[in-house]
């Protein structure tokens, strides 16, 4: 241990002389009672000498770390700036030179261009985003990210989905589909992908990518929607072949199709409307919500028509409010009477409340029942006094 | 872009935390002959307004702010005297966010991700604008209707 000591000591240039056992043991005992030992003077000293030498390399250390980091990051501010005017410079003018400016940088040089310009992608839309495009892909960017997304890492394949959506560089659906794996985060990407150019075919393959999963993140269902929304007749086609058997996502795909537009040509609704039929309540309530978007459409009033009495008689008091809003939504005199002789046999309150609200400026007297209703529900635990006049509008 | 008083390029203030917005658009506008200048906070700012700094011909004013809200910023630069004209440039696309900076005297909103092109226009037109509005020789007024013809 000693000699560990001196040779540590030695090495650092510190020359200690042997200690000098002329201490009286007196100050040795007071030493030792000190620093809470009744080891010898010597070995206390010592580990002081080493602590104290540890400590001044440790300082070292930090100090000759902070300096060349300092240095570093000088040197890094000088380029980063003059690779960013340069940048700037290009991405002002009509048509910028990216070729040469490209050609002229070095590899740090052009990890700071790819940063630059991955920021600028979040803050620049209309014309000049096809220029940035453009820079992604003479330094490669593109390729790099299809080779991610082919790699056997999933952090890798990630980041090659999040480069093409950045870039809106839209894919082939079918190596798309091929190439993820079966992880949701990986498919919602890729369907995110496919919405950069949505037609029929990358319609298809996202929708058969969503069907992969038990459900979808809030991520997924703007990713499908984004797909699907200004042609939902693929997703149409999908629900009529009745052959979703997972709840969850059978609501999340009803629930895309509700915020979709309707023009689907003569798509059958006969996968919408076998969904009012469906044990879990909440896709009977997103069918609901789908089908008060198509109104207008003759075959799907003929065929509620039909079940209506049924529908009216759901136990669940949220699938009676979808319904009611959907009769409220196409607003037309036979879909005010329906709702009309719904308010006689509801007896829910916040129900028969929805029904006051759609009918209030046809049927004043439904509002006021509801009102009383309501009285009747609060009244036996809370002092809620005089109501005062029938609502006529939930309040905001 | 040049103001009244003669060959000057316009001054304008951008007030934004995120420093690439703020070289961005310091670069964007100083190659459209604007004369930026940039401030990290809101609160810096109107130090600098209020103690004697210049006050520019426009700001673009960013409402998310650490230190403080945009919209206070604009509030209290509607009380400098001569108050500059102020753009709103956020990421908020909220209809209420937008009302509020109209009736707290911004003249424009533009939402982030912009276009550039557009924004330079558009402050263009603003400060073109305002010019004219305080023009103490403005020509004669034309009707709509002869100008028409």
């Amino acid at each position: 241990m000693i000699s560990l000591v001196s040779l540590v000591l030695s090495l650092s240039g510190i020359s200690v002389t042997p200690l000098p056992l002329v201490w009286s043991s007196s100050y040795q005992v007071q030493l030792g009672r000190f620093v809470g030992t009744d080891a010898p003077l010597s070995y206390i000293l010592m580990a002081i000498t080493i602590i104290g030498v540890l400590l001044i390399i440790f300082v070292g250390i930090i100090l000759g770390k902070s300096w060349v980091e300092l240095h570093r990051h000088r040197r890094d501010r000088a380029v980063r700036r003059s690779v960013r005017e340069g940048f700037y410079e290009q991405l002002t003018e009509p048509n910028p030179a990216w070729e040469s400016l490209v050609a002229s940088l070095s590899d740090v040089e052009r990890d700071i261009l790819i940063e630059e310009l991955s920021q600028s992608t979040q803050l620049i839309k209309g014309s000049k985003t096809g220029d940035l495009k453009r820079l992604g892909e003479t330094l490669g960017l593109r390729d790099e990210a299809q080779a991610a997304v082919e790699s056997n890492s999933h952090y890798r394949r990630l980041w090659g989905l999040k480069i093409f959506i950045q870039f809106g560089w839209s894919a082939d659906p079918e190596w798309l589909s091929e190439t993820i794996s079966k992880d949701r985060d990986e498919g919602e990407a890729a369907i995110r992908v496919l919405a950069i150019s949505p037609d029929r075919v990358t319609r298809l393959a996202g929708i058969d990518l969503a069907l992969q999963y038990d459900a979808l993140s809030v991520y997924g269902m703007q990713a499908l929607h984004r797909l699907v929304r200004a042609d939902p007749a693929p997703l149409l086609e999908q629900l009529n072949r009745q052959d979703i058997t997972e709840s969850a996502i059978l609501a999340q795909l009803l629930r895309v199709l509700a915020f979709s537009d309707t023009f689907t040509g003569d798509v059958p609704m006969d996968g919408v409307l076998e969904c009012l039929d469906h044990d879990s309540p909440t896709v009977r309530r997103a069918a609901c919500s789908v089908l008060a978007e198509y109104g207008w459409r003759p075959d799907v009033r003929d065929r509620v028509d039909l079940i209506l009495s049924d529908l009216f008689d759901d136990p669940s008091r949220e699938v009676r409010i979808a319904i009611y809003e959907m009769l409220g939504q196409w607003d037309d005199a036979a879909a005010q009477a329906k709702l009309a002789k719904a308010a006689e046999s509801e007896t829910n309150s916040r129900a028969l409340f929805t029904i006051a609200a759609l009918l209030e400026k046809t049927d004043q007297s439904i509002a006021q029942n509801a009102t009383a209703s309501l009285r009747d529900e609060f009244e036996p635990w809370a002092d809620v006094g005089e109501i005062g006049p029938p609502l006529t509008k939930f309040p905001e | 872009m040049h103001d009244s008083k003669g060959d000057q390029p316009s001054s304008v203030l951008i007030i934004d935390d995120e420093s690439e917005v703020r070289r961005l658009l310091e670069h964007l506008l100083d190659r459209n002959a604007f004369e930026p200048e940039t401030i990290e906070g809101g609160r810096e700012a109107l130090e600098y307004l209020q103690n004697g700094g210049e006050i520019p011909d426009a700001v673009l004013l960013d409402i998310s702010m650490p230190d403080m809200d945009g919209f206070e910023v604009l509030q209290e630069i509607q009380e400098v005297d001569h108050p500059p004209i102020t753009l709103i440039l956020s990421s908020q696309d909220r209809e209420k966010a937008k009302l509020r900076a109209f009736e707290l005297g911004a003249v424009d909103y533009i939402t982030k991700p912009f276009n550039t092109a557009v924004l330079v226009s558009r402050l263009n037109r603003h400060l073109e604008r305002e010019r004219n509005d305080c023009d103490p020789f403005p020509g004669p007024w034309v009707p709509a209707t002869e100008l028409a013809e």
